[in-house]
């Protein structure tokens, strides 16, 4: 019975888990510029990310460690070092963008700035982690999450062509304005496979003390669970294809993109995108300020859990906080989390090597995984994959920031 | 056993399960004539802050004698406490006696609890 309660709130997780400023301002950007055309990114993005979450959670129930914890074991300080530093940089970036989006979501329903309301938000997050354990943050973040099956509504509500929508899912070159195409092909991908999320999820794993006996759960709440949340940013790139594209409105601030639901819902539409917007990148603020300090607690051989009070962990508590603290700075002077959440998403897709190459290589080691380790479909769909992401990440930023195409 | 592969980096694990830390360092000691001998387990940020650069080594005596614990600069685990060498390495004496948890004992005094709910 615990099994199938763990396996329905991973499902919804997943639901929620997907969708976050990134993905949503991503899909959306793609879905104005190019209509259906980037679908195939998304889709991408959501088979490296089910093949990932699936082996970090494989490797944490037959090895009983987490994924960070192997990183420091095996590869020695000196590399593991270089590892935390990178991803905890760019996961800083999306994380101070994610509270922006928050932030924004709230401007639209008060009116009051993105400053005003970004140490609210923080001090929320902060709240939660400091009274709460993983299980409230997890469970109250993908059950609130739930709320973005409006987004589904929407596609249903809108009629596509699906003729034009199945199209959009084998890759194709724009006739125009390659450079953004490309741009935006690449932040998807960032945005999908955000390396924290492998990190957390075997974090959780561990937490809740899988073993072997879990694989099956495992499969199924990386799978369908990353399919769902796939397939609901797939629909805000419809939305947006179907509501922006035809009138020409290319996404540069989060109002436009809110305007993609009021065809939709006409009433409601407005605040169905904020109220979305705003649990979503809440949640995913949380996961990542827990990640942070996960990946030092686990990396430097702290007691690092989520269960136990702030003061038994005084470390792993001082570092959300500070971190969270951190994160707000930039919002109150004024950063726009748009932009943010650009340049963070490009710069995940760039590093993602820096990531997955140890990843790889822990789960092809018999001596963590004994006869569970990687089959070739998985290892060369990951390698592929983040190999493409990497490729594209250098070749568009500098055609994006530059100019040219 | 290979001391880069089983001891170096690991997990060290208490008499309560309590995390102690990790394996920043190891002593070896090598006598005249005979086999080298392993004789402690070092945890302390100047020795990660060695193993990446010893550039990095000033500055982080520096911040430590600026701010934090008072203890000693390496905490020192005679190889005489490990029990059991396995994906993580256990110890017959508890954390506390160490003071290996001297940075968590003083942020949690003087930072985590003097916040409401902390403790």
């Amino acid at each position: 019975m615990k099994k199938v309660i763990q396996v329905a709130l991973g499902l919804i997780t997943g639901i929620g888990g997907f969708l976050e400023i990134g993905s949503v301002t991503t899909s959306a950007q793609a879905g104005a510029a190019f209509g259906f055309q980037l679908i195939w990114a998304l889709l991408l993005g959501m088979l490296c990310l089910i093949f990932m979450l699936e082996m970090s959670g494989r490797f944490s129930a037959v090895s009983q460690h987490t994924v960070v914890e192997a990183l420091r074991d095996r590869f020695g300080f000196g590399f593991f070092s270089i590892v935390l530093t990178g991803v905890a940089v760019v996961v800083f970036l999306v994380l101070i963008a994610e509270l922006g989006g928050v932030a924004l979501a709230l401007k639209i329903a008060s009116g009051a700035g993105v400053p005003l309301w970004a140490f609210p938000v923080a001090f929320l997050a902060w709240l939660l982690l400091w009274k709460g354990n993983l299980q409230l943050i997890e469970n109250l973040a993908s059950i609130l999450g739930l709320i973005t099956i409006c987004f589904a509504v929407a596609v249903y509500r809108l009629q596509p062509q699906w003729e034009a929508v199945s199209s959009g899912a084998i890759p194709s070159l724009p006739t125009s304005n390659k450079a953004h195409y490309w741009f935006l092909a690449v932040s998807i991908l960032g945005a999908s496979v955000s390396p924290y999320l492998i990190y957390f999820y075997s974090a959780g794993a561990v937490e809740e003390k899988w073993d072997e006996s879990y694989l099956g759960a495992n499969r199924i709440i990386s799978g369908i669970g990353t399919a769902f949340g796939a397939l609901l940013a797939v629909a805000v790139l419809m939305v947006a294809a179907m509501v922006l594209h035809p009138r020409g409105i290319e996404v540069e601030n989060f109002e436009q993109m809110a305007q993609m639901m009021t065809t939709p819902f006409p009433r409601w539409g407005v605040a169905l995108f904020a109220i979305s917007l705003a649990i979503t990148c809440f949640g995913a603020a949380m996961e990542i300020a827990l990640s942070i300090s996960y990946m030092f607690g686990q990396g430097l051989g702290w007691n690092s859990s989520e269960e136990a009070r702030p003061a038994d962990e005084a470390r792993f508590s001082t570092v959300y906080t500070v971190i969270l603290a951190g994160a707000t700075l930039p919002l109150l002077v004024g950063v726009d989390p748009i932009k943010v959440t650009t340049i963070s998403m490009a710069l995940t897709a760039a590093t993602l090597p820096l990531a997955i190459v140890p990843f790889l290589v822990l789960m092809n080691d018999s001596n963590y995984l004994h006869d569970k380790t990687n089959g070739l479909v998985s290892n060369t769909v990951v390698v592929m994959i983040s190999t493409i992401a990497c490729l594209l990440a250098i070749v568009a930023i500098p055609l994006q920031v530059f100019g040219g195409g | 056993m290979n001391i880069v592969r089983d001891v170096l980096d690991k997990k060290l694990i208490d008499c309560e399960n309590r995390e102690v830390g990790r394996v920043d360092g190891a002593l070896l000691e090598f006598a005249n004539g005979s086999q080298p001998k392993m004789v402690q387990l070092e945890i302390g940020g100047e020795i990660l802050a060695a193993r990446v650069g010893t550039w990095l080594v000033p500055l982080v005596r520096w911040l430590a004698s600026a701010w934090g614990p008072r203890r000693e600069r390496i905490v020192a685990i005679s190889w005489s406490h490990v029990t059991r060498v396995e994906k993580d390495l256990h110890l017959d004496i508890r954390a506390d006696d160490t003071q290996a948890l001297a940075w968590e004992h003083w942020l949690s005094e003087k930072f985590v609890s003097r916040i409401p709910g902390g403790k």
